[in-house]
């Protein structure tokens, strides 16, 4: 214990304040979710370095009042925004479907605009926004309104257009400055097309993805994609995975994530969602060769260039889940345009952007098949040999100290449960799944530094039991309105129970670590390095280091080699070494910051902001902090 | 030899009253704080709890007489324990200033146990009177 006092004391010597060297860097927006259409996630700002972050302060800090614990009349929120740094102003939508335009350098409000959109939970357990879009004309016509646009979706289907400088409504935007894009909701129409990712915007035009409401219905909306016209809303183009004859038994295989764009290549590359139900195929035998896939589309026509399926016939919910990274592999002096998708179930995807192909070798293996009647499993599922996929290819074992504190719950359950590695299915005596859903990599992706080729990505280990359960025997345990951990699956024979594989305390039954950041080398596929990343923080008490913290958000590369992420569940945000992976700097904030950040500069000064919301899937806290961080003037 | 002994008795008996004072005021200012990461928290409050009571034990065996001495052997392992339990829990909190009050207060108490006469002298008067 003294020791401990005593490297406390000295800790604290050390951190007395240091000099540091500010280098002035030219002006950087942060125009798109991703920070640019090739969601590279980069800045490249050099004024923050490894060697100055530490003394990284708050800036400025403001907090919208749209948040909701869900206690009340409100569903609890989920702020997962990237703040939008152009047109000299930090632009913010919120969970209650609010815009706010700030003074990038000050936090002080500019104007705010409320769309007045209904605060239910239409389709997601919760109020959740990934926030805006901005457009502008590329002549911009003097006096006019509207040559620049901020939109946010909201949760019933409407897309609001608003003046960028003035905060009014668009009225050329659809009608009266909002899209109902409900209105091609006509299919299976069991619930609203929520727009909670933010269109990707590209030249003229919007492509909107959206949301829907996972694992009610086997016959649930096709997951079309729309390209509208940016000054009017009018439709361009459709996009839909799925045969439109198959309609009548499934559906979805939306695109909910953030899209990318390769303006050379006029290419619009897409992460697409498995089909519905989620976990029961045998409605959906069908060659479905689009769905569980990214699809590279001609940005002008909503055309297949190229597609590659991830998953075959998908029965873990194994949504690709965010934009396709977009950068050029430099391998023997020879240029490769790749593409890397991260996904669920921790596999990196890299291929030729142009093709489809894959740059490292991927094979087809074998994988463990079904025992439900009514269902038949794909043989074989594609899998990259390199790079070495985020989360292990066994499940992480028993926890001894999870185990002894349940009295052996932990290793029984284990030992009852179905477990044949990855791609266990689904089956009635309960499946241990590992990636599960909950990932792997979340909607947030990696980051890529272009000029080294390194990309980053964080992770989560997260085992949870899968269990289909017939009709009868579903409708029995639900009659008494026991909807905790439930899902109908209406339409087929089975419903459905997950539920993460932790004993009654809430511990986790399996090892550590519960999330990981990595780096690998594109040019070789080599793992870099692979950390513990955040902490697992209970009843106020933070867990081991070494034990890491699921995560959901993502992180931003700069050029002078941080990484900058929030997304841990310890509402921490963090500088990283690039090189190393290394903590270099960390700052608390109101709850976890489960967000892409932003890096931009302003009047020679570099900041990164974060939206910091919290998500009720890593922790009970909810946030409507907006930070931002800046070097001491 | 006795006086030295008394003396360092004493400073230690007032060294852990003093570092559970402070502990226990820095445990409320976490426990209350709404932005340090763990006000509110089970754990912050556990601390405060711990904390008080570490710090009545302290003023006991300090300045009250304890006559039996069963009872005051009792008391010091409660502290010890309590100490060592609430530096630890600081450590898992993250609460630096809490861990080294914690650290005081040990330190205090290794002074008040090493240092304590076999009888106190009020404890034999005591014994006297009733003989």
């Amino acid at each position: 214990m003294m020791r401990l006092c005593l490297a406390i004391a000295v800790a604290l010597l050390l951190a007395a304040p240091s000099g540091f060297a500010q280098t002035p860097s030219a002006p950087q927006t942060w125009a798109t979710f991703n920070g640019d259409l090739a969601a590279q996630k980069y800045s490249a700002e050099t004024q923050i370095t490894p060697a100055n972050v530490g003394d990284l302060q708050v800036a400025w800090q403001m907090h919208t009042g749209d948040k909701s614990d869900g206690h009340g009349k409100t569903p609890a929120s989920v702020w997962s925004a990237t703040p939008l740094f152009v047109n000299d102003t930090l632009y913010l939508g919120t969970p209650f479907y609010r815009i706010f335009a700030l003074e990038p350098d000050t936090g002080q409000v500019k104007w705010t605009f409320d769309t007045h959109s209904t605060l239910k939970a239409l389709t997601q357990p919760a109020l959740k926004t990934r926030g805006v879009a901005y457009w502008q004309a590329s002549q911009i016509i003097a006096g006019q309104p509207c040559q620049k646009i901020v939109y946010l979706g909201t949760m019933d289907a409407q897309l609001f257009a608003v003046d960028a400088d003035t905060g009014k409504a668009c009225a050329g935007f659809g009608k009266d400055g909002v899209l109902n894009v409900n209105q091609w909701n006509t299919v299976n129409a069991k619930w609203p097309l929520s727009v909670l990712q933010p269109p990707t915007v590209y030249k003229d035009t919007l492509f909107i993805g959206w949301a829907g409401k996972d694992w009610a219905d086997a016959q649930a909306p096709p997951g079309d994609i729309f390209a509208v016209d940016a000054r009017t809303g009018a439709l361009k183009w459709t996009f839909n995975a799925l045969p439109k004859d198959i309609a009548k038994t499934t559906g979805t295989s939306n695109v909910w994530a953030s899209m990318s764009v390769d303006a050379e290549h006029n290419l619009l590359f897409i992460p697409v969602s498995s089909p519905s139900p989620n976990f029961y195929g045998g409605n959906r035998m069908e060659a479905l060769p689009l769905v569980t896939s990214v699809v590279a589309l001609n940005a002008d026509t909503g055309d297949v260039v190229w597609s590659r399926q991830l998953v075959h016939h998908d029965l873990w919910d194994y949504d690709t889940n965010a934009a396709p990274v977009l950068v050029d592999i430099v391998r023997d002096g020879q240029k490769i345009p790749a593409l890397v998708q991260s996904s669920k179930q921790g596999f990196i995807y890299v291929l030729n952007r142009l093709t489809g192909e894959p740059i490292f070798p991927m094979d087809e293996k074998p994988v463990p098949q079904t025992d439900v009647a009514g269902e038949q499993t794909a043989p074989t599922q594609p899998e990259p040999m390199i790079p070495e996929p985020t989360t292990a290819a066994e499940w992480p074992g028993v926890s001894t100290l999870a185990d002894i504190a349940s009295l052996g719950y932990c290793g029984r359950e284990a030992k009852a449960l179905r477990n044949d590695g990855r791609f266990t299915p689904p089956s009635l005596r309960g499946s241990l799944t590992y990636p599960a859903t909950a990932g792997g990599v979340e909607w947030g992706g990696g980051a890529v530094d272009p000029a080294s080729d390194t990309y980053v990505v964080n992770s989560s280990n997260v085992v949870q039991i899968y269990q289909l359960l017939p009709r009868a025997e579903y409708d029995a345990k639900t009659k008494d309105g026991n909807s905790d951990g439930y899902f109908p699956m209406n339409g087929v024979p089975y419903g459905y129970y997950q539920t993460n594989f932790v004993n009654w305390l809430g511990m986790p039954c399996w090892n550590p670590p519960y999330g990981t950041l990595s780096s690998y080398d594109l040019k070789t596929g080599a793992l870099l390095w692979k950390e513990p990343f955040g902490e697992v923080q209970q009843w106020g008490f933070y867990m081991p280091l070494s034990w890491g913290s699921v995560t959901i958000g993502a992180p931003v590369i700069t050029k002078s080699g941080l990484i900058l992420i929030g997304a841990s569940m310890d509402s921490r945000v963090r500088a990283i070494d690039l090189k190393t992976g290394k903590v270099l700097w960390s700052g608390l904030v109101d709850a976890p910051a489960v967000s892409v950040p932003a890096v931009y500069s302003y009047k020679g000064r570099e900041y990164v902001a974060f939206a910091v919301g919290g998500n009720s899937i890593l922790e009970p806290k909810v946030s409507d902090q907006l930070i931002a961080y800046a070097l001491p003037k | 030899m006795s006086t030295e002994i008394g003396v360092v008795n004493r400073v230690g008996g007032w060294l852990m009253v003093a570092g559970s004072a402070a502990g226990l005021a820095v445990a409320l200012v976490d426990f209350l704080a709404p932005d340090n990461g763990i006000g509110g928290s089970g754990g912050a409050l556990l601390v405060v709890v711990s904390s008080a009571l570490i710090l009545l034990a302290s003023l006991v065996v300090t300045f009250a007489v304890v006559g039996r001495r069963w009872l005051r052997v009792v008391i010091e392992c409660l502290l010890i324990l309590g100490i060592l339990g609430t530096g630890f829990a600081a450590y898992m909190l993250e609460a630096n200033a809490l861990l080294g009050l914690m650290g005081v207060a040990l330190v205090g108490w290794a002074g008040h146990v090493i240092a304590m006469p076999a009888r106190t002298h009020r404890a034999e008067s005591m014994r006297a009177g009733v003989a």
